[in-house]
């Protein structure tokens, strides 16, 4: 099963359903992946009968972020404000950040294949899921604050819990990109990979699960997390 | 932003006095800096610890603990009153398994994937460093030069709106983490709209 939106293609195959974001070379993402993405989780991957979802991004990069600029217009174009309180949200902007978290409580094992640029909003996306599988090379973090914003997609909130308060919010203020190798110092990533083998490693964990899974839940995926990698690894 | 830094050394718990009583005047300074030469942080009593946790949870001021001396597990348990934490080359943690209130701290706030072992040992600023429990170490011979060094590269260029609203969002992170509660409104959502509004204002003009 296939369906193909403007920006996104959401797929299931052999019981893994996966999510592509399909706006190569880099992966920006504009007012309408933000739609997209909300419609895809609420449609199809929330309600999924396949044995986990994988998120990535097609060519070399997952996700080099929000399309600032136009992000900016259309936000301040569906805002309002009245002494200091804002008052009226985007519906799309708060719809997306439900989804994303709606995906990050989701029962079946929701992973992350990262390559190239994981940035911003991007980031953010791959935080929604439970397990970031990385390949070296890859650069990540949440820039927000170099254009005067912050993290928007519940990135504050993510970051804090996978890497520690610490750290975090160094990275938040500073708004610096990391390589692979450090964010898996800093808990950031799951699994470092070899370049162009996430997807593969990722399709592996899921079936890894599966074969495991009578009680995988997010707070103890990392038991079948480091079963996965003394079988692959060692 | 300016930085306007003050550091206080923390020698006895007498030093904490002025944060207790109220009687601390952060004035112009944004940035708080606490040097404990002594582990007398850890020892606090829970309301002389709430006192402080008001003056340094305040979202317009950047709260950093610097920790230049021996200290037990039982700081883990307050640290979490600080944005950022820098370790002096001298510095090491009496880690002890046993401590569960300070293995559950250490393990939900600050270093959420390390493992730190079953044995109880003394932990060097190299070894505490490794497992990602602070955001770096200052070197003796450098050390107020690096510390003012990291305190510019973090904000620079950075708004007090925006400050105050990373801050503001990890505070409430921190609160509800502690309370076990779930976050029922985001601080994240109100922050982020307005800055957007606030940028797009600055863009226009």
């Amino acid at each position: 099963m296939t369906h193909k939106f403007k920006t996104i293609i959401y797929e299931e195959s052999e019981g893994i359903a996966y999510i592509c974001i399909n706006m190569p070379p880099a992966n920006k993402m504009q007012s309408q992946f933000l739609l997209e993405i909300s419609k895809v989780i609420e449609e199809y991957a929330l309600t999924t009968s396949a044995s986990g979802i994988i998120i990535y991004g097609s060519g070399r990069h997952f996700s080099s972020g929000a399309d600032v600029g136009e992000l900016l217009d259309f936000i301040s174009s569906h805002t309002s404000v009245e002494d200091g309180l804002v008052t009226h949200y985007p519906e799309w902007y708060v719809e997306c950040k439900k989804s994303f978290r709606k995906l990050f409580h989701m029962e079946i094992p929701v992973v992350s294949a990262i390559g190239g640029f994981c940035i911003g909003s991007g980031f953010e996306l791959a935080l929604s899921s439970h397990i970031r599988i990385c390949e070296s090379g890859a650069r990540l973090g949440l820039p927000e604050s170099t254009f005067g914003l912050l993290p928007g997609v519940n990135g504050n909130q993510r970051l804090s819990e996978e890497a520690g308060f610490f750290h975090a919010y160094e990275m938040i203020v500073k708004g610096s990109l990391i390589d692979s190798q450090e964010a898996d110092k800093l808990g950031m990533v799951d699994l470092l990979v070899p370049r162009k083998s996430s997807l593969d490693y990722a399709k592996k964990l899921i079936a890894f699960i599966k074969e495991h899974r009578c009680d995988y839940n997010f707070a103890n995926r990392f038991r079948f997390l480091d079963g996965f990698k003394e079988y692959y690894f060692t | 932003m300016d930085n306007h830094m003050l550091i206080c050394q923390i020698r006895t718990e007498r030093d904490l006095e002025p944060f207790i009583s109220g009687a601390i005047e952060t004035g112009e300074h944004n940035i708080i800096i606490l040097q404990l030469k002594e582990d007398c942080f850890s020892d606090l009593s829970g309301s002389d610890f709430l006192e402080i946790k008001k003056v340094l949870f305040n979202p317009y001021i950047i709260s950093v603990l610097v920790i230049d001396c021996e200290f037990s597990m039982s700081l883990c348990e307050k640290m979490y009153v600080f944005d950022l934490c820098f370790l002096s080359e001298d510095c090491a943690m009496r880690y002890d398994p046993k401590h569960l209130r300070g293995v559950y701290f250490l393990q939900l706030l600050f270093a959420p994937k390390a493992s730190f072992g079953k044995e109880a040992r003394i932990m060097n600023c190299e070894e505490l460093i490794n497992h990602g429990f602070a955001n770096a170490m200052l070197r003796n011979e450098s050390f107020y030069k690096d510390l003012e060094t990291e305190m510019v590269n973090l904000t620079l260029e950075r708004t007090r709106e925006q400050l105050h609203g990373i801050k503001s969002c990890m505070n409430a992170y921190k609160d509800c983490c502690l309370s076990g509660k779930t976050l029922t409104t985001d601080p994240e959502t109100s922050y982020f709209c307005k800055l957007a509004l606030i940028k797009t204002e600055e863009d226009t003009k």
